[in-house]
C-alpha cells in the first residue's frame, strides 16, 4: 500500500519532489487520535475547556504562522527567495534560535496574561472591595 | 541543548518542528508561571474554605483536590495543562503519521543485519493497566500496531517524551539510566554486573547507557508494547549499542533463576498497578543471582510527602490517564522489597541529582512537572 502511494506521488508531481508541508497526501496510515480514559473538564461548563482548547491550537498556529514569516525574513536578508523548499532547507542559527525561544516566551506570556494577573493580584493582597472603598473615599 | 539524531528518529517539516516549539514554550509557561500559583491559592483560599466546611484541614490528595476543584485559577490550569498534552500528541502524532511508511523502511534499513535482537510474541496477554487506558493520553498508548511491524507508537514516543521533558532528560532522553549508573557506580565502586535487565524499557532511552556504561556486559531488556520494542530496536542498532529486546510481562518472564547480576526499571512502577509492583519485585527477586542487585527509579520518592505535593502527582491519576500515579505513592518501598524476599539489611533507597536535569533546567522541575525537582529517587536491594 505504502508503495502505490509513492508511485502514484511520483506520477502527479513529475520531476518536482513535492516538499512535505506543500502537498499533504491522502494519509496511507491513519493514526488514533482519540485517547481512551475520560476527557476531563474543569470549568463549570465544558465548552469553556473546548473553547480554551480552541483558543490555545489556534494560537500555536498564529505562532507558526509568525515562525514561518520570520523565516522568509531571514531568507530575504540572504537574498533567497522564500520557496517551500527554501524555507524546508532553511536551518536557524544558534542566534535565530535563541531569538525564537524568546519571542514564543513573550508572545505566549502576552496571549496568557489574564491568567497570571489574578495571581499577582493575590499577590499584592488586594480585595476587591478596596476598589470600592476607594472609590467612596475619594468621593467625599 | 541539541537533540540527539538518529536514523529512525521522526524528522519535522518547518511547521511541524514550529509546533513543537510552541508546545514546549507553551508547557515551558504553564509550568513555571501558572501552575506553581495553585499553593497560593490553596493556603489563602482553599484550605480555609476546605476547613470552614469540613471542620478540618485537607488530610490527604483527595481532600486537597477536592478543596481545589472549585477555584477558577485551579480550572483554568489544570485545563491548560490538559490542552497543552493533547497538542504535543497532536503535533508529533500528525508528523509522525506523514512520514509512517519511511520510518518503517528506515527501521528495516537499519535493523537488517543486527547485533543485538528482538523478540515479539503475538500472544502475549496484555495486563488491563494497559489496555484499559491510553496512558497519559497517548492516542493508541504503547500497545497499538497500525500497521505490519508498526513502529508508530515509539516514534511518537520518542519525540514526544523530549518535548514533554522540555529536553531536560538530555539529548538522548537517557537522563534516568545514566542518574541510576552514577549512582550505583558511586556506592558499588567494583561492582560489574554480567547481564543487565531493564524493565519497561518503552524505546530503550535508559536502556542504551548501560552498553557504555558496562563494556562486555550483555544487556537485556522487556517491554510489552510491540511497536515500542520494534522501534526501540532499530534505535539501538541506528546508535550502534547492542541491546536484547524481548516482549514479555515484567510480572513474570521466561529467563531461568538467578539469570542477573542487575536488574533495573526506569519510571515504569506508576504506570502498573498495586498488583503488579509486588509481582514485578518478586520476579527481580527469581531472576537476580547472588551479589545482584535491583534498582528502581521514581520520581519524588513514595510515602514520604506533604498531601499537597501528593496531590501535584495525583492530579495525573484523574486529568492525565496515569491510573496508578497517585496511590504508588503511598506503597511502602522497604515493605515491597522485604516482602519480595530481600532482606531488610539489604535495602537500597537512594536520592540522586539528575545529571542533566540539575545542570540544564533547574527552574522548570517543580509543581508544574510534576514534582520533579532536578531529583531522581531509586529504591531496591542488594541480594
Ligand atoms: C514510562 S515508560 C518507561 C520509560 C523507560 N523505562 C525509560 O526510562 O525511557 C513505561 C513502559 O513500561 C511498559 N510496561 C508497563 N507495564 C509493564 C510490564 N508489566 N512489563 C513490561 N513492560 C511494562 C509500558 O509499555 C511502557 O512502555
Amino acid at each position: 500500500m505504502a508503495k502505490a502511494k509513492k508511485k502514484a506521488a511520483k506520477a502527479k508531481g513529475g520531476s518536482k519532489k513535492p516538499t512535505a508541508s506543500a502537498t499533504p497526501p491522502a494519509q496511507p496510515i491513519k493514526r488514533i487520535r482519540t485517547a481512551k480514559g475520560r476527557r476531563p473538564y474543569f470549568f463549570d461548563d465544558p465548552n469553556i475547556d473546548k473553547l480554551l482548547a480552541m483558543i490555545m491550537a489556534l494560537t500555536g498556529e498564529v505562532s507558526v504562522i509568525r515562525e514561518r514569516l520570520d523565516t522568509h525574513e531571514r531568507l530575504a536578508e540572504k537574498k533567497q527567495a522564500p520557496t517551500s523548499k527554501n524555507i524546508e532547507a532553511y536551518k536557524p542559527s544558534e542566534s535565530v534560535d535563541q531569538w525564537r525561544v524568546q519571542w514564543r516566551a513573550e508572545y505566549i506570556a502576552r496571549i496568557l496574561r489574564i491568567v497570571t494577573d489574578e495571581l499577582e493580584r493575590i499577590k499584592m493582597q488586594e480585595k476587591d472591595d478596596d476598589y470600592d472603598k476607594i472609590v467612596d473615599e475619594v468621593s467625599k | 541543548m541539541q537533540r540527539g539524531v538518529h536514523d529512525v528518529l521522526p524528522t519535522a517539516t518547518h511547521d511541524e518542528a514550529s509546533r513543537e516549539s510552541f508546545v514546549v514554550a507553551l508547557k515551558s509557561h504553564v509550568a513555571t508561571e501558572v501552575t506553581g500559583g495553585n499553593r497560593l491559592f490553596f493556603d489563602t483560599v482553599a484550605a480555609p474554605e476546605f476547613k470552614r466546611r469540613h471542620g478540618y484541614a485537607p488530610r490527604n490528595r483527595s481532600d486537597v483536590r477536592r478543596a481545589m476543584n472549585p477555584v477558577p485559577y485551579y480550572q483554568m490550569s489544570s485545563s491548560l495543562k490538559r490542552t497543552t498534552q493533547e497538542l504535543m500528541w497532536d503535533y508529533v502524532g500528525s508528523s509522525v503519521e506523514r512520514q509512517l511508511p519511511a520510518l518503517l523502511d528506515r527501521a528495516k534499513q537499519v535493523t537488517a543485519s543486527p547485533k543485538g535482537s528482538l523478540h515479539l510474541d503475538a500472544d502475549l496477554p496484555l495486563p488491563r493497566y494497559l489496555t484499559a487506558v491510553d496512558i497519559h493520553c497517548m492516542p493508541g498508548n504503547y500497545t497499538t500496531d497500525l500497521v505490519d511491524g508498526d513502529v508508530f507508537a515509539g516514534a511518537l514516543y520518542d519525540r514526544s517524551v523530549y518535548l514533554f521533558a522540555m529536553g531536560g532528560l538530555g539529548a538522548y532522553n537517557d537522563d534516568v539510566g545514566r542518574t541510576l549508573i552514577t549512582a550505583l557506580k558511586e556506592k558499588f565502586p567494583r561492582f560489574h554486573p554480567r547481564r543487565i535487565l531493564d524493565l519497561g524499557c518503552a524505546v530503550g532511552h535508559s536502556t542504551l547507557p548501560y552498553c557504555d556504561a558496562f563494556p562486555g556486559s550483555e544487556v537485556h531488556a522487556v517491554e510489552l508494547g510491540a511497536p515500542m520494542l520494534r522501534y526501540a530496536h532499530a534505535r539501538a542498532e541506528a546508535l550502534g549499542k547492542h541491546v536484547h529486546f524481548s516482549q514479555q510481562n515484567a510480572e513474570r518472564t521466561n529467563y531461568p533463576d538467578g539469570h542477573f547480576d542487575l536488574i533495573v526499571s526506569h519510571i515504569l512502577f506508576h504506570e502498573t498497578s498495586s498488583k503488579a509492583v509486588p509481582r514485578i519485585l518478586k520476579e527481580c527477586h527469581r531472576l537476580l543471582a547472588p551479589g545482584g542487585i535491583t534498582l528502581h527509579c521514581e520520581g519524588p520518592p513514595w510515602n514520604r510527602m506533604s498531601p499537597y505535593e501528593a496531590s501535584i502527582l495525583d492530579w495525573d491519576t484523574h486529568y492525565n490517564a496515569e491510573p496508578y500515579i497517585g496511590q504508588v505513592h503511598d506503597e511502602d518501598p522497604k515493605h515491597l522489597m522485604t516482602a519480595a524476599g530481600f532482606s531488610p539489611s539489604q535495602y537500597l533507597d537512594l536520592s540522586v541529582p539528575s545529571v542533566t536535569m540539575s545542570r540544564y533546567f533547574p527552574q522548570l522541575f517543580s509543581e508544574g512537572n510534576n514534582g520533579i525537582d532536578g531529583t531522581w529517587w531509586y529504591f531496591g536491594a542488594s541480594k
